[in-house]
């Protein structure tokens, strides 16, 4: 304790040691080092007190409703009279429809991994080559993920329906065999949400991969082709270690993301049919909002926050340790 | 001099290697044509149907509208609702990102630059917390 006490007061000394020079002499009232102290505390409070409010307001306090909410039967007006104890989280926890959704949204987190992922790294090793048209394309590409998620789930609507484009388009090619209801179909339709989600997101995916391509200095990939090394080698031993924390970022914001889809689910499907395409935010809302069982609602929310956070901090704990390490500088002084 | 004559001779000898070039293999040529059209095509689908009325949309979802329709784009420019609407997301947009820049670096400063107790586990409660918008508002009625 002593050893850390010294070394914030060193950092601190050294932090303050710029203003120091310019009002020296003047403030010889206090001892140096104590003064130093207390102009750290202040510095502190100044740069973290707004964030800290808002943060507390804005995601604490809620969180803290939300939990509060849980323990009630209640429908979102009038008084929180009806206690009834961990009774809904025991409803969330053994109902079947939640464990459908649960199963939807790991379905969806582990796709996206596996298909996602490869496109995306393929598609960034191709646009990062130079050609002619690059920055078209990369535009092109990026495109989806600017449009919002209603405008993609209305668009994609409207092209599936039963004898729409997408229809023509495989009937027109001689393969109208395929043609399926896409969104009405209990086996299918999360396969096509999941496509859906796909067409949007993955250009975020392939942009995060680009930049980290372009961090990565060609003398590497030069002094490997002088060694010898086939486009093959360079590829697997030389990019893809090295976009190591690039792909382990974005794993974890896809599977923070599969793990929340809701706007795209919601418009294109309501859940439905028969809860084939429910996910745990649309259970949420169908059962929060739409049945007004507010306190139900709740219990849903804290359940899903249990598990991407429990998630989260696994994942930082044992994937992103190494990513992260740098992220705080140790012992400033 | 002699390290820098020969880093120029190796850039000169690859100016022609880096230089952007067409595409030539077929394969590559392929791909990218389809990520285009099943990127570009859905939303060319998307402008186009703007141009039909709804009747058309349900008779002939396909091919070209007949005919154009112009009101549906002129009636969204000319509603006073559209925009409104797109002066709330304006407000939206810039007051978060001018917030979550401000208060961000104010507070990445203070943890990235200051050791003081507790810095460690701050840390942490902010990291999940903005990656996971797990609690959506508990009551949207009001």
């Amino acid at each position: 304790m002593a050893r850390a006490e010294s070394t914030q007061d060193r950092g601190a000394a050294r932090l303050a040691a710029g203003p120091e020079i310019i009002s020296g002499p003047a403030a010889a009232g206090a001892p140096p080092k104590q003064r130093s102290a207390r102009r750290k505390r202040i510095e502190l409070a100044i740069l973290l007190g707004p964030p800290l409010i808002l943060f507390i307001g804005f995601v604490f306090v809620p969180m803290i409703f939300a939990i509060w909410y849980s323990l009630y039967n209640w429908n979102g007006y009038g008084p929180l009279s009806d206690f009834i104890g961990l009774q809904n989280y025991q409803g969330v926890v053994t109902g079947s429809v939640f464990h459908q959704a649960l199963l939807h949204n790991i379905i969806i987190a582990v796709l996206s991994v596996v298909i996602q992922l490869p496109i995306s790294i393929g598609l960034a090793l191709l646009l990062n080559r130079r050609m002619r048209g690059q920055t078209a394309l990369r535009l092109a590409v990026f495109t989806p993920y600017v449009l919002s998620q209603a405008t993609t789930a209305v668009m994609w609507s409207m092209l599936l329906s039963h004898g729409g484009p997408v229809d023509s388009l495989l009937k027109s090619v001689g393969l109208a065999a395929l043609i399926h209801f896409w969104l009405a179909s209990t086996s299918l339709v999360l396969y096509t949400l999941f496509f859906v989600v796909t067409w949007q997101f993955i250009g975020f995916g392939i942009v995060l991969l680009l930049a980290g391509l372009q961090g990565i200095p060609p003398e590497l990939r030069e002094a490997a082709a002088i060694d010898g090394a086939s486009s093959w080698q360079i590829t697997r031993r030389i990019m893809l270690p090295l976009l190591g924390p690039t792909i382990r970022i974005w794993i974890f914001l896809a599977v923070i993301g599969s793990l929340q889809l809701f706007d795209i689910v919601w418009i294109m499907t309501l859940g439905g049919p028969a809860n084939a395409s429910q996910t745990m935010l649309t259970y949420l809302y169908f059962n929060g909002a739409e049945r007004t069982q507010f306190g139900y609602g709740a219990t849903v929310s804290v359940v899903l926050f249990i598990i991407s956070f429990v998630f989260a901090l696994a994942y930082q704990r044992y994937a992103l340790r190494r990513d992260t390490a740098g992220a705080l500088t140790r012992a400033v002084g | 001099m002699t390290v820098l004559s020969a880093a120029r001779g190796r850039g000169h000898a690859d100016t022609a290697a880096r230089r952007r070039t067409w595409i030539t293999r077929p394969g590559t040529y392929l791909v990218i044509l389809f990520v285009l059209a099943i990127t570009l095509v859905p939303m060319l689908y998307l402008i186009l149907s703007g141009f039909r009325t709804t009747g058309q949309l349900g008779s002939n979802p396909n091919g070209l509208p007949h005919p154009w329709v112009w009101s549906n784009y002129a009636s969204i420019l000319e509603s006073a609702v559209f925009w409104q609407a797109v002066l709330n997301s304006a407000i939206i947009a810039v007051v978060a990102t001018a917030l979550a820049m401000v208060l961000g670096s104010m507070a990445a400063f203070a943890l990235s630059r200051y050791t003081f107790r507790g810095r460690d586990g701050l840390f942490l409660c902010l990291r999940p917390g903005c990656c996971s918008r797990s609690i959506p508002p508990p009551c949207r009625c009001s």
